[in-house]
């Protein structure tokens, strides 16, 4: 297990779209979980931090909340995607690959000197 | 990450969230408790103990608190937030000081407001436009070189009127300016309905209210073919508030009948409301077109004459060409029509004549947005006057920063304590300039309050008897309003920065203790510099006012050769109810009869020149045997009086006679001069009687024949030297000349008039009900009217100066407090150790009286280059007045003693015990 690297800004946002996508509604707890474990624990997370995205996402319209009931009858509020948001994640997801394989070519080219 | 419609969506639910703020708290505790619950549930079935599982879920959190903290900051509301607690603060802190809050807010509405009331008559007098079409495009007309009314010899360049015949072709040849029109002002009787009344009306050109692009509010207006033949179309429009007032607005009355001057003239239309006149403060109440001056000024046909100059123009500018073009090429137009002009005057002009008339004669195309310009006096005074408010305004914003330094040196303590807790420099900065803010809208609204009042004020000193004839109103609109609150905007700004100077580096732990030694030099230099500033300005200010006062004064008691007092004055124009010459003289004689009968009068003065008035008749005259310089000024005042002129206006004779009832038509024509004539022409007063001068020049015959001479009176004004004047009796006035003039009465009454003005219109009336007297009054109250002026001005300048010491005590009343609070614990050990109260109290007064020395040098000398630039202005009172400057000088050392005494007396009074304790 390597150093827990700190989550870079702005990516959080988009790694609650994605978790959100995959997963369907879920609480702040459980999208918090979720992103440490994809990340296959080499991510250090302050789960703290996920709220004040979360709150900004839902001002931006890409995510909607509701309060729910979680599995053990627990009152919790739930983060939905929506149509906004779906299509800011295709848009993010495009760019983000795109901004990976022109650095992947620079890197690869370089490294053929 | 975000999109531009996403951007706007979050920051209107930021701005949504400041009322939401309560709900969305509970929300978000209630999220993070929930959140802690479900990571706590996972913890317990990892095994952990329950406190250990919440303690793991809370440090995983990152700590509930700054969760909290941190959302709440993305919620977008912390600064609209604080900038709401601040003001609550604010408003309580000052709730706290009424008397503070009550000097500061005073204090800025009465400079905010007079401001503000200043900027409403400058805009009307001086700044706004026309209400017409493209005002922009309007250029006034005004030339150079002599005018055509005889050999003039003035050579200024600000000859603004015009003969008609140059009008016309002016507007038939040129092609720089299109749509050229002409208007002149003329005073006329009204009847309707058997009620007669003096009006304004203006004479305008055929085409003016097309050139200016207006429409009727009721029938129609002037179009060019209306002016086409002299005499040919009588009839008017009316102004859209005479309408109102006098006709009710009643439509019906297009195509009526209404008398001018005797003479039957049809309303065809009303102008539009808003528009008075192509001459910014005239109201004239009827428009008649130029062609109908016969009837409008009887006796006085000049529309074929070429050297009587009465009309301004203003033309349209094509928009093709600019101002310097369009002026180049009318200038050669000027030049040819003057050429014939002088042609026509005479036939071989010397070449001094030639020069002024033709070769230095440039026209010039002016903007003429505005308008005519012709009330000009009055905005430069009112431009002076928001100088002076400008200065006093800054005077006070140093003033109200130094109230405000003193209340934050009060303040000190609290201030470190926010600091010591954590507080940026930008929050408690945000706190000070809010309540400056505060203080400065506070102070805005009240100025908006008060504003109107002070513009009726100033309407009414600085236009007194022709505030109805202006159309000046005293409310502010839109745009005064706008000028207020950004006043009061940068007022604000203005005094806050010296209370957040103060606060710059605070020293924190010295601040805590109380302890004074860490008072920072620069600020209290800041403040001592203003102090002096104050002085300095005041005192220019009082010096001011005392020389206008002074002059005032001395204009006012001036020996103008004549009796003032106890004298009524009014004037008869009998033209306007259709008098021709013959008539009106049967009228003044018996006119004169029936006013002498009156009891209490003792004798009664008629004249054609009325006295003071700033006009004068003047004609060229030959005398004989005195051969005149080739271009002499042989122009000499001329007025037309009655027999008992003399006497009643109790103006001695030096030799010869008065007139006298025998001097009557038909029989040798006869002149009084003044001393100034006789010492002209024959050296000595003597010489004069006997000898012989005609009427006009070249080889007029010299058959008047001088019988007295009288001491020299101001005729014209109070100000100007006296001018050679004839006096001729009206009776024996060339019967060749039919112009039928109006007269001046001036009866002389034993005691002070009582119901005398009364009797005098029933008089006039009853002889005649069409006849109204015009301007009936005191000879004094005339002179009131002639000073007004110099009034104005002294009392813009002794309003000012008062303001101005009064803010400069408090200034001193400030500082002082300020400096003493922060010494108090010197002060305490100073008397603990054996000085007494007095001495507190000297040592205190030596050093405001150290700052008050120098303010009073350096305003002395600013006083002085100030009175030497306004020399022209005084009268009777030298730039270095003794008496002036010892009492602004008294004054100011006065004002500064008992504004510091005050503190440095509570200072003197501390307990010694109570001022070391506040260590």
């Amino acid at each position: 297990m390597g150093e827990k690297k700190d989550v870079l800004q702005g990516t959080l946002a988009l790694m609650i779209l994605k978790t959100l996508e995959a997963l369907g509604p879920l609480h702040g707890y459980g999208i918090a979980r979720r992103i440490e474990q994809t990340s296959g624990d080499l991510l250090s997370l302050n789960y703290g931090t996920l709220y004040p995205a979360l709150l900004k996402l839902e001002q931006e319209g890409f995510i909607s909340a509701e309060w729910g009931v979680s599995d053990n009858n627990r009152k919790a509020k739930y983060y939905k995607l929506t149509r906004a948001g779906h299509r800011q994640l295709e848009k993010e997801t495009r760019e983000w690959n795109e901004t990976a394989a022109i650095l992947q070519r620079f890197l690869a080219a370089n490294e053929e000197r | 990450m975000s999109t531009p419609p996403a951007f706007f969506r979050a920051a209107f639910l930021r701005f949504m969230n400041l009322f939401r703020k309560q709900k969305l708290d509970r929300e978000l505790s209630a999220e993070l408790e929930s959140h802690l619950q479900l990571h706590m549930e996972d913890n317990l079935r990892a095994g952990m103990s329950p406190a250990t599982a919440r303690r793991r879920a809370v440090m995983k959190l990152g700590g509930l608190q700054q969760t909290k903290e941190s959302v709440r900051d993305h919620r977008g509301t912390a600064v609209l937030e604080s900038i709401v607690r601040d003001i609550a603060f604010t408003l309580r802190q000052l709730q706290k000081a009424p008397a503070f809050t009550a000097v500061v807010v005073g204090t800025l509405a009465l400079c905010i407001g007079a401001n503000t009331a200043i900027y409403t008559l400058l805009d009307q007098t001086l700044l706004r436009a026309l209400p017409v079409k493209d005002p922009g495009g309007l250029a006034l007309l005004r030339y150079s070189g002599a005018s055509p009314g005889g050999y003039s010899h003035t050579r200024a360049s600000d000859h603004f009127y015009f003969s008609y015949p140059m009008y016309r072709d002016l507007r038939d040849h040129s092609s720089a300016l299109h749509g050229l029109l002409a208007t002149a002002w003329a005073q006329v009787g009204i009847q309707w309905r058997k009620q007669s009344e003096v009006a304004d009306a203006e004479l305008v050109s055929g085409n003016y209210f097309e050139v200016l692009g207006l429409q009727p509010a009721a029938g129609r207006l002037f179009v060019p073919s209306d002016d086409l033949i002299p005499e040919a179309n009588p009839i008017v429009v009316l102004s859209f508030d005479y309408w109102k007032e006098r006709f009710g607005a009643d439509r019906s009355i297009v195509d009526q009948k209404l008398l001018v001057n005797g003479h039957p003239f049809t309303i065809v239309g009303v102008a539009p409301p808003g528009f008075h006149s192509v001459v910014p403060g005239d109201a004239p109440a009827v428009f008649v077109p130029m062609m109908m001056k016969p009837q409008v000024t009887p006796g006085w046909n000049d529309l074929d004459q070429r050297r009587s100059s009465w009309l301004n123009i203003i033309g349209r500018l094509q928009p093709s060409l600019t101002r310097q073009q369009s002026q180049a090429e009318i200038n050669s137009l000027w030049y040819s029509l003057r050429s014939n002009e002088l042609n026509e005057f005479s036939h071989n002009p010397p070449q001094t004549v030639r020069e002024n008339f033709l070769t230095n004669s440039k026209l010039f195309l002016d903007d003429g947005s505005k308008g005519i310009a012709v009330h000009n006096d009055v905005p430069s005074m009112l431009v002076v006057a928001m100088a002076l408010a400008g200065l006093v305004i800054f005077v006070a914003c140093a003033n109200v920063g130094t109230l405000l330094l003193v209340r934050a040196g009060a303040r000190t303590r609290e201030i470190s304590v926010r600091y010591a807790l954590g507080a940026t420099r930008s929050r408690v900065f945000q706190q000070m300039l809010i309540e400056g803010l505060v203080l400065g809208f506070a102070g805005g609204a009240v100025g908006i309050l008060v504003a109107p009042q002070i513009s009726s004020l100033l309407i009414r000193q600085m236009w007194s008897q022709d505030a109805a004839r202006f159309a000046l109103s005293a409310g502010p609109d839109t745009r005064i309003l706008a000028f207020n609150f950004a006043l009061a905007f940068f007022a604000s700004l203005l005094f806050t920065v010296a209370p957040i100077f103060q606060f710059w580096r605070p020293d924190l732990a010295p601040a805590l203790k109380q302890q004074s030694a860490g008072m920072a030099s620069g600020s209290l230099r800041l403040r001592q510099g203003m102090v002096i500033a104050q002085i300095s300005l005041s005192l220019l200010l009082l010096v001011g006012a005392g020389l206008f006062v002074r002059t005032l004064h001395n204009l006012k008691t001036l020996r103008v050769g004549f009796v003032t007092d106890r004298l009524i004055a009014f004037s008869v124009d009998p033209k306007l109810a259709g008098y021709d010459a013959q008539k009106s003289i049967a009228l003044y004689q018996q006119l004169l009869e029936k006013l002498a009968a009156v009891p209490g009068v003792r004798a009664v003065a008629a004249t054609d020149d009325p006295e003071l008035s700033k006009h004068n008749f003047s004609t060229n005259i030959t005398v004989a045997g005195y051969k005149a310089a080739e271009d002499e000024n042989m122009n000499v005042e001329w007025a037309r009086v009655s027999s008992g002129y003399f006497s009643a206006l109790q103006i001695p004779l030096v030799a010869g006679r008065s007139l006298r009832d025998a001097d009557r038509n038909g029989t040798q024509r006869v002149a009084v001069v003044n001393e100034t004539f006789a010492r002209r022409f024959f050296l000595q007063p003597e010489a004069a009687v006997g000898s012989y001068f005609g009427k006009g020049g070249g080889n007029v015959k010299t058959d008047i024949q001088i019988v007295g001479v009288a001491r020299d009176a101001k005729h014209t004004s109070l100000r100007s030297s006296t001018d050679p004047c004839v006096f001729i009796s009206f009776l024996q006035e060339e019967s060749s000349d039919k112009m039928t003039f109006g007269m001046s009465f001036y009866l002389s009454t034993f005691d002070s008039p009582g119901g005398t003005e009364r009797t005098v219109r029933q008089i006039v009336q009853g002889l005649d009900s069409s006849l109204v007297p015009k301007d009936l009054g005191t000879m004094e109250k005339q002179i009131e009217n002639i000073v007004s002026g110099e009034r104005i001005v002294s009392f813009l300048a002794s309003a000012f100066g008062v303001l101005s010491v009064l803010l400069a005590s408090v200034g001193v009343y400030g500082l002082v407090s300020y400096t003493t609070a922060q010494r108090t614990r010197e002060i305490g050990i100073r008397t603990a150790l054996g000085a007494s109260g007095a001495s507190v109290i000297v040592q205190v007064l030596k050093e405001v009286f150290w700052l008050a020395g120098i303010g009073v040098v350096s305003g002395l000398l600013v006083s002085l280059a100030f009175a030497h630039l306004v020399r022209s202005q005084l009268f009777g009172v030298t730039t270095i007045d003794p008496l002036t400057l010892s009492a602004a000088i008294g004054l100011m050392a006065f004002v500064t003693l008992i504004s510091a005494i005050l503190p440095a007396r509570r200072a003197s009074k501390v307990d010694p015990i109570v001022a070391l304790r506040y260590e």
